[in-house]
């Protein structure tokens, strides 16, 4: 029997009222996220409450979702389930979240078909906009009763985008070179960050280029040397002598390239993946405008898509 | 990034394009008339029952099979060599070519010949003498625009007659790319500079262009056409005398074109060298490369190669013997006294792909002067009977035909197909010698005109493509190739006209 379609096409997923705890007393995730996953279960027979609690706990204990200060988005994929199922509690005193400095006024569990790696990022991409306004926690907390919350949600389902955009799943760049740097700078954040692609931009921010550990070591070693038969013969490093001793004077442009994979921030996530692939790249730069918003490397762009 | 593949639709139509040319091709050569001396040609095969059809079936299968390569190298290189296969076996099958035939025309000792060269610059680039010249060039002190251009052409005109024109190129361009990464410059212009250099370099010596290499061994030279002597084949040395002058000429007229027409891009690179002399930055790294064992082999590997003509008389061979042995000993010398790399140099040093189809070319080549076409092609250029052959009219026709012929077509491909034409209208009039070198010339520089013209500017284009994804464009090819093509061609013309007076 041919099975249905994966659900990343589905319409934005409806929040129940018998799915809304308002102004909980629950002090700790854990008990939270159980009652909530209990009471998607008492509609959703597919959900199995053990094995869906474990599922959120894990991915919770990989890496906390707090997608805003206050906000937590605990989720899980789970095998059996064909659309996604959201619940949400809301707390005027606040909950402790594991890994949380504030404590978390809002939390919206999602539970995602294994096979829809878009599901649940369209509802954290929605809950993220919506999160822009700085009013619309207080004013969700101020809810008393699941039906004002879940009229609140309906308007957010409304606007839940058509899709994933860059923006959506960018992280900020963990350093930036400026091009007045040097190749000293370069290999210090190398080294220091353990990135082997870093942003270059200039003094208004608009991205000008990447330098990476590859031109590094073609400035050292460039193709021409590597047509002998081996390099044993320098033992000495003698082709990275020369660079170490002007590295603080060499421009950063000799290892900077503007061959790079970049996307606009309003272009949908899978073009992320086009240019990835085209230019068989590492890291792709989120632009906004020709200034740099974020980056997204590969591995964290496999988790968005296969784990988170 | 390789380019998209074409779709199947495309690909389709350009088989049927493909074949729909051979077909006319063949109805057109089924036009042409039979030799006067069938019999001569086909022995046995003459006495069948319509010999002048058989004749007309034996000319159509090959010009079908020559018109199939040639578009298989205008549409299709990466299936060039298969339909060059798929063309031998329909010959031999239509007995328009015996096995022995076949084994013959192949030219081994042609393909022998540039193995051994192969190897030899496989050894070289090895024990890092390749190396050493670009470390060389790009560390030289007070480096301007101009002296580097002047100094990469130079360099693009002198090596391919040393290790042929593509290996040549390879190892310039890496020059090109280093300093053009380096300074962030546009590389295109750089690499037409240099692909246009090595084209007109490759005519300065014998073993600058499998072209060089086919004519000096097929020419039948006649140096004093007055004395009844025999045509005979040209040497290394008749190359170094006659061909290397009128080569510097050509790559001295064509520097000051490309000089002016890529001034603003010379201009930049002046600048950007400026800076980095003004900050004391090199271009590269400096390291002590041992390139002494490398440089001291290819110079006793050149002297023993250019003194084959006297070795062959001192040793009473046949013409051009040592001029196959020579890369050949130096080439085993190389494998065994380097075993551990010699399985490495004959795996990935020899462009066995260029080889074959090499052979396979020759073999249709030879087809065709068999089926009597080249001989009616000639008839048509310089009709017998109609008086001494004019010089003047025939120089630059054959440099013209050539050039246009080989700027669309691999310049072996048409060289392969003019020699038996040249050869009997110098056979016929041998004062008319000096044609050998108007076809050298007019194939090797008529490459320059499009990017399709030779293996260099398609090994060029492909090295740009793989490393920036830089595509050139037809025209922009054209504008500046048409130009060279033209300005090298009437120097070489001229040259031949004026040094070459009978």
């Amino acid at each position: 029997m041919p099975s249905k379609p994966p659900a990343d096409t589905e319409s934005a997923p409806v929040l129940a009222e018998s799915e809304v705890i308002c102004r909980t007393n629950a002090v700790e995730s854990g008990a939270l996220l159980d009652e909530l996953i209990r009471l998607l279960a008492a509609r959703h027979p597919a959900v199995d409450p053990p094995a869906a609690l474990r599922a959120v706990l894990d991915r919770e204990a990989e890496a906390p979702t707090f997608v805003a200060p206050g906000v937590a988005m605990p989720h899980a994929r789970l095998e059996g389930i064909e659309e996604t199922l959201v619940a949400a509690a809301t707390s005027e005193k606040g909950i402790r979240f594991p890994g949380s400095q504030d404590p978390i006024r809002l939390v919206v569990l999602v539970l995602a078909p294994a096979s829809a790696p878009a599901a649940y990022l369209r509802v954290a991409a929605g809950v993220a906009r919506r999160l822009q306004d700085p009013a619309f926690l207080d004013e969700i907390v101020a809810r008393t009763t699941p039906a004002d919350v879940c009229a609140f949600f309906r308007r957010g389902s409304a606007e839940l985008p058509a899709e994933v955009c860059a923006a959506d799943i960018m992280e900020r760049p963990a350093a930036v070179l400026r091009e007045t740097d040097s190749v000293k700078d370069a290999i210090d954040l190398i080294v220091r960050t353990g990135r082997t692609e870093i942003p270059v931009v200039d003094k208004e921010g608009a991205l000008v280029g990447e330098a990476s550990a590859d031109e590094v070591l073609g400035l050292c070693i460039p193709e021409y040397l590597l047509w002998m038969e081996d390099l044993s013969g320098f033992s000495n490093f003698e082709p990275f002598a020369a660079l170490l001793r002007k590295e603080s004077s060499t421009w950063l442009a000799d290892i900077t390239s503007d061959d790079y994979a970049s996307v606009s921030v309003d272009q949908p996530a899978i073009a992320v993946a086009e240019a990835l692939a085209r230019k068989d790249a590492g890291v792709c730069y989120v632009l906004d405008g020709d200034k740099l918003a974020g980056v997204v490397t590969l591995p964290h762009f496999l988790n968005k898509v296969f784990r988170d | 990034m390789s380019s998209p593949a074409p779709s199947k639709r495309l690909v389709r139509c350009q088989f049927a394009g493909m074949f729909l040319v051979a077909a006319l091709m063949g109805w057109l050569a089924s036009l042409l008339p039979a030799p006067a001396d069938v019999s001569a040609v086909y022995g046995d095969l003459a006495s069948a029952a319509d010999p002048e059809r058989l004749l007309s079936l034996r000319q159509i299968a090959a010009v079908s099979v020559f018109s199939l390569i040639i578009c298989a190298t205008l549409m299709f290189e990466e299936r060039r060599l298969g339909v060059a296969f798929i063309g031998i076996s329909a010959l031999l099958a239509l007995k328009v070519l015996t096995l022995s035939e076949f084994v013959h025309s192949t030219e081994l000792h042609i393909i022998l010949l540039l193995v051994g060269m192969m190897t030899l610059v496989g050894a070289l680039k090895d024990m890092g003498f390749f190396t050493w010249i670009i470390q060389s060039i790009i560390n030289a002190k007070k480096m301007t625009g101009l002296k580097f251009v002047a100094i990469l052409m130079l360099l693009s005109g002198i090596m391919p007659g040393i290790v042929d024109e593509v290996t040549s190129i390879v190892f310039v361009l890496a020059l090109v790319f280093q300093v053009c990464d380096t300074l962030k410059l546009r590389p295109t212009p750089f690499v037409l500079m240099s692909v246009m250099a090595t084209n007109v370099g490759s005519t300065g010596t014998m073993l600058g262009n499998p072209v060089g290499i086919l004519i000096g061994t097929k020419a039948e030279y006649h140096w004093n056409p007055g004395s009844g002597d025999p045509g005979v084949p040209l040497s290394f040395g008749d190359f170094i005398v006659h061909a290397t002058p009128i080569m510097f000429l050509s790559l001295l007229a064509i520097f000051f074109v490309l000089l002016v027409y890529y001034r603003k891009e010379i201009r930049l690179l002046d600048e950007r060298l400026a800076e980095r002399r003004a900050s004391h930055i090199g271009l590269g790294p400096m390291v002590e490369i041992p390139y002494r064992r490398g440089l001291a082999i290819l110079i006793g590997a050149l002297a023993f190669i250019a003194s084959h003509h006297p070795l062959e008389h001192w040793l009473g061979l046949e013409p051009n013997t040592m001029l196959v042995a020579a890369p050949l000993a130096i080439a085993g010398l190389l494998m065994v006294f380097r075993s551990h790399r010699a399985r490495h140099y004959v795996e990935s040093s020899i462009e066995w792909w260029s080889l074959l189809f090499f052979m396979m070319l020759f073999a249709v080549s030879f087809a065709l002067e068999h089926c009597g076409v080249t001989d009616v092609i000639a008839g048509e250029i310089a009709p017998e009977g109609g008086g001494a052959p004019n010089r003047f009219l025939l120089t630059p026709l054959i440099v013209a035909i050539t050039a246009v012929g080989s700027a669309f077509v691999d310049n072996i491909v048409f060289v392969s197909t003019f020699i038996p034409i040249v050869k009997k209208i110098v056979a016929g009039a041998p004062e008319m010698s000096p044609l050998w070198w108007a076809l050298l010339f007019g194939a090797c520089f008529g490459g320059n005109i499009t990017a399709i013209g030779s293996t260099a500017n398609l090994v060029a284009i492909s090295m740009l493509g793989k490393r920036y994804s830089i595509k050139v464009a037809f025209l922009e090819w054209l504008k500046v190739g048409l130009v060279v093509g033209i300005v090298s061609c009437a120097v070489a013309t001229g040259v031949i006209l004026c040094y070459y007076k009978v």
